[in-house]
């Protein structure tokens, strides 16, 4: 990838979205709706089975459409089990964890793109080789460690060895967009008399707005979907989170369909609407015009 | 600026990773770690002669290599389309990231029901249209198609995953590159193929090399489904890590599985590394 | 560079740690055996139910009568629960005390992190009012020390589709496990999507396998304490368990818990082998469609044959800093109005005390009544042995489900789960 070759996208007021030739709304349209029917198929029949009243759900007869659609699956859930808690530790948990990862990995990132140092390759390397090994095999000594620091059954504990495991990948792929954006804007800023630290809030922080929104996207659905680690390292409902909540339905000789599909449904409403606020993150950076500062 | 990324990622990283090294080459057992004790090669040495040792060295490979290929390519096809412009953009936006967001455990059971053989929605669908005669298929219990069902459901979680960092990167690409493309006379394949392509570069290398990386270690999914069956076909190399760790109680062997896997890895890697260097990435 | 050599310095220091924090040992049992008041115990088990409250009842109960406090950890389902006790051993944070299956103990006995209970619980005034029966569940069969008390106890025997049978003209359970074969021949009706028996060849599923296999004739231990699960009987048995595969309903080869108990309500499975706790799932989805009865064994008659049930057994940890006030707790849960709760709660279970298991709503239940009278001739169950685990949860499965699909042979099977048994590899 060579940044000499891009040209100046100080220049480049598009509009925010490029518009590709070739891509005309017909087969788009039907293109995302085989997608749509594809993705909310499942999701359909879970919320199906969630308004399936306990007596429906138990019949020999396999109905697709409850006869007597009721919600009392949800009252049920909100009542007797804990698992509203559950969402919300799950919610403190990974936007802390996403508010630590894009910092740090935003710094790593523009240091290990724009500054030459020893030892730098041998830093993005070793990055990479931490992901190599199986979570399961680091449980015991993760354990331990938490343990030692007072940090079982603690949201703080999970905290910190989420943004572990979600920082590789978040440093590497600030490093590549920040490697995207050309220096020359920068040193433009620098001669116009901005300090190093404003040229970072107002040009890089803008321009690698989609780099943020990708890294923060992954680092908030690891740590909302991580199971093991949740599960060995919290007791009390204080701590677990959304996964672990989940999986206590399922019990030795009683699935509880109703919990675990009303479950699925409360848990995947926060998670979307989330996620149509931070696609607007997704639209280039340049958009916003901050460039020009 | 690099050290807080590097100081929680080696205290929460690469700490445990040197235990779990060491723990390979001892006959650990965690309900009595004081008798642990040092035994060189030898879990390596027992793992290697064992069949299911060699089964899971193959679906890995075929279970790691099929599920980025597909995610990867079927994912750059949804990123180009949510790219696009066209109504109702951000609610769609949202909605194909749900998969993504799903806990394995939910997806897990939600497949589990629509595949049963016997109830399960999707052989309905297939008796109803016709498809399906005779004995209903049993999706995860079939020696072949257990493995390619697994699959197919991790490919289907993963496509979003693979479409938003995608769809992130192609943000980079300036729109006059592709005007001037355009006013050249190319074509939108010529475009995305000359144009495009070589500027989303860096970000789909990483983005794959640490999906390879996920999907090889990944196992939630089969340990639910079909916990390795029937007759190891679904076994992976991670799963089996784990089975001989906690089920057989062999610590050392399962951590064995897990340094030879992490080996493996480390070698594509390396080769993924001199793919960046000759492309100046890193 | 200096990253790397860092690395390299923090390994001794790490494995120094993990020495130290070797939680397990029985040496120095740490009770005071006087006051154990105000103490408060960790105490871990399963639930089957999440919204069941029994267990925390019976806790707020005992700490009324003892004044010990006892902090319940219900999080983790079965199939990992084992796991995080592992990994809480292992990291020095394990509770005082803890819920066991007869699967789990005999690998936690060799590895000496269960407290050794024997004369504590022979000296207990409670200990007569428990079955007699139960303490073979708890005891190492070569040592003869207690381990646990005895406390949620489940038999297996078959739950079978009443109307089906009738429909087929099949008029009663067959007794012997050559007539079972022919009469699943009898109800196998592919056509009307309708199969036999659902053998349960998923997780979990070699409890049904040894359960048919101990009615067959099969032993795991001799009166010494060797394994003999390598027998002709064993054999025998399992060859007829794999022909019934032919007739099973399609998938069953993965099928585990959830599976066998919707073909069976949906009528795709004609018999299922469980315990008490399918019971009343079942019981409320078919009614009176639903018939329990003994497995069928090799002679057919239940006086000559051993019947396997499962124990959800209560121990102490040995490094436990309140171990009395633990052993005091898994004993109340032991006791006849604790038993009683238990056995009504949720799923049920067959209560452990003489007289808990002779009120009339337990012996008038059918489910528990042919529990009973299971239990009623010899018992068995997974023996405790350091290889069970092994056995159960790692070795039978894809050498089961391979001998289904001709991967292996039937034989191949006995000789390694016997195997692991004897070796826990």
């Amino acid at each position: 990838m060579t940044t000499s070759t891009a040209p100046m996208r100080v220049e480049a007021q598009a509009p925010a979205v490029p518009r590709r030739s070739g891509m005309r709304w017909r087969p788009i349209y039907l293109l995302i709706l085989a997608w749509i029917v594809g993705v909310l198929g499942p999701y359909i029949w879970m919320a199906i089975t969630s308004v399936t009243p306990l007596s429906e759900l138990h019949a020999t007869q396999t109905t697709i459409i409850p006869s007597n659609p009721s919600f009392r699956a949800y009252g049920r859930l909100i009542t007797q089990t804990g698992f509203l808690r559950n969402i919300a530790n799950s919610a403190i948990v990974a936007v802390t964890v996403v508010v630590i990862v894009v910092f740090c990995s935003l710094l790593a990132g523009t240091a290990l793109s724009r500054y030459r140092f020893r030892g730098r390759r041998a830093v993005l390397y070793a990055i990479l080789l931490l992901q190599l090994f199986p979570s399961i095999l680091l449980l015991v000594p993760l354990y331990i460690e938490l343990k030692n620091l007072h940090l079982l059954d603690n949201l703080v504990g999970l905290i910190l060895v989420y943004s572990a495991f979600s920082m590789s990948f978040s440093t590497w792929l600030m490093k590549g967009f920040v490697d995207q954006i050309p220096g020359e804007i920068e040193e433009a800023a620098l001669i116009d008399g901005c300090s190093k630290f404003q040229s970072f809030v107002y040009i890089m922080l803008p321009l690698s707005k989609p780099g943020i929104a990708a890294a923060g996207t992954y680092a908030f659905i690891y740590s909302w979907n991580e199971f093991i680690f949740a599960l060995t390292f919290t007791s009390s409902n204080t701590a677990k989170t959304v996964p672990v909540g989940l999986s206590q339905f399922i019990g030795e000789n009683i699935i509880r369909w109703d919990f675990l599909t009303s479950g699925g449904v409360i848990a995947a409403i926060p998670i979307l609407i989330g996620f149509m606020f931070a696609q607007r993150g997704l639209i280039a950076g340049l958009a916003s015009g901050a460039v020009k500062g | 600026m690099l050290s807080p990324a590097l100081v929680i990622l080696a205290g929460f990283i690469l700490y445990p990773a040197v235990n779990a090294i060491y723990v390979s080459l001892t006959d650990t057992n965690l309900l009595n770690l004081s008798a642990q004790q040092f035994v060189g090669l030898d879990n390596f040495i027992y793992m290697f002669g064992r069949q299911d040792f060699r089964d899971s060295l193959r679906n890995s490979a075929v279970w790691t290599f099929g599920n980025v290929t597909f995610q990867l390519v079927i994912g750059m096809i949804g990123a180009l389309i949510l790219n696009a412009r066209f109504r109702g953009r951000g609610l769609i936006r949202g909605v194909v990231l749900l998969p993504w967001a799903t806990p394995s455990v939910l997806v897990a059971l939600m497949w589990l029901w629509i595949l049963d053989p016997n109830l399960g929605l999707l052989n309905h669908l297939l008796r109803a249209v016709g498809l399906e005669q005779g004995k209903p298929i049993a999706w995860l219990a079939d020696q072949h198609l257990a493995l390619p069902t697994l699959m197919a459901i991790d490919i289907w979680q993963g496509i979003p995953f693979f479409a938003v960092m995608i769809l992130a990167a192609l943000q980079g690409v300036p729109t006059e590159l592709l005007e001037s493309a355009k006013v050249d006379g190319a074509n939108a394949w010529q475009t995305y193929w000359r144009v495009v392509l070589p500027l989303i570069m860096p970000t789909v290398l990483i983005t794959v090399i640490l999906r390879l990386i996920w999907t090889a270690n990944y196992f939630d999914l089969i340990l639910v489904l079909t916990n390795g069956g029937p007759a190891n076909a679904t076994l992976t190399l991670p799963l089996n890590s784990y089975i001989t760790s906690y089920k057989g109680g062999d610590f050392g062997g399962g951590a064995a599985l897990g340094v030879v896997q992490a080996v493996l890895l480390a070698v594509l890697v390396a080769f993924y590394m001199r793919q960046v260097r000759r492309s100046e990435i890193a | 560079m200096k990253f790397r050599k860092g690395a390299l310095a923090v390994a001794p220091v790490l494995i120094a740690t993990l020495a130290a924090c070797s939680g397990a040992s029985d040496a120095g049992s740490g009770s005071s055996g006087g006051d154990v008041k105000g103490t408060t115990i960790n105490y871990w088990y399963w639930k089957d139910d999440t919204t069941d409250q029994t267990m925390n009842q019976l806790a707020a109960k005992f700490e009324a009568q003892t004044g010990i406090k006892v902090k319940i950890d219900d999080s983790v389902a079965q199939p990992k629960f084992y796991d995080k006790l592992v990994n809480a051993v292992a990291a020095g944070n394990a509770p005082d005390a803890t819920q066991l299956d007869t699967n789990m103990m005999g690998k936690l006995i060799n590895s000496h992190v269960l407290a050794d209970l024997t004369s504590e619980t022979k000296s207990w005034k409670g200990y007569d009012s428990v079955l007699p029966t139960m303490w073979p569940y708890v005891t190492d069969s070569k040592t003869k020390k207690i381990y646990a008390v005895p406390n949620k106890f489940l038999m297996f025997y078959a739950y079978y589709r009443k109307d089906i049978f009738a429909a087929d003209g099949v008029t009663s359970f067959p007794k012997t496990q050559a007539e079972f074969l022919d009469t699943l021949k009898k109800l196998y009706k592919p056509k009307k999507n309708q199969y036999a028996f659902d053998f349960r060849g998923g997780p979990n599923g070699q409890d049904q396998w040894a359960a048919f296999l101990v009615a067959g004739g099969a032993k795991f231990l001799d009166d010494q304490g060797n394994v003999v699960f390598d027998s002709p009987e064993a054999r025998k048995s399992n060859d007829i368990y794999l022909k019934t595969a032919q007739y099973a309903p399609p998938g069953a080869v993965n099928d585990g818990f959830a599976q066998i108990i919707a073909n069976l309500q949906s009528g795709a499975a004609s018999v299922i082998i469980n315990h008490l706790g399918a019971a009343k799932t079942l019981d409320k989805a078919l009614g009176n469609k639903v018939g329990v009865a003994l497995i069928p064994s090799a002679t057919g008659d239940p006086a000559q044959t051993t019947y396997m049930g499962t124990m959800n057994a209560e121990a102490v940890l040995g490094a436990s800093k309140h171990k009395e006030a633990a052993r005091q707790w898994v004993q109340f849960l032991a006791s006849n109005d604790a038993q009683v709760a238990i056995a009504k709660s949720t799923n049920g279970y067959v209560p452990v005390t003489k007289e808990a298991a002779a009120l009339p709503e337990f012996t008038q239940n059918p489910n528990i009544a042919i529990s009973l009278e299971a239990a009623k001739h010899s018992v068995t169950s997974w023996p405790l042995l350091p290889g069970t685990t092994a056995a159960t949860t790692k070795t039978w499965q894809p050498l089961f489900q391979g001998a289904v699909q001709g991967k292996n042979t039937g034989d191949q099977v006995i000789t390694a789960v016997a195997e692991s048994l004897k070796t826990g590899r």
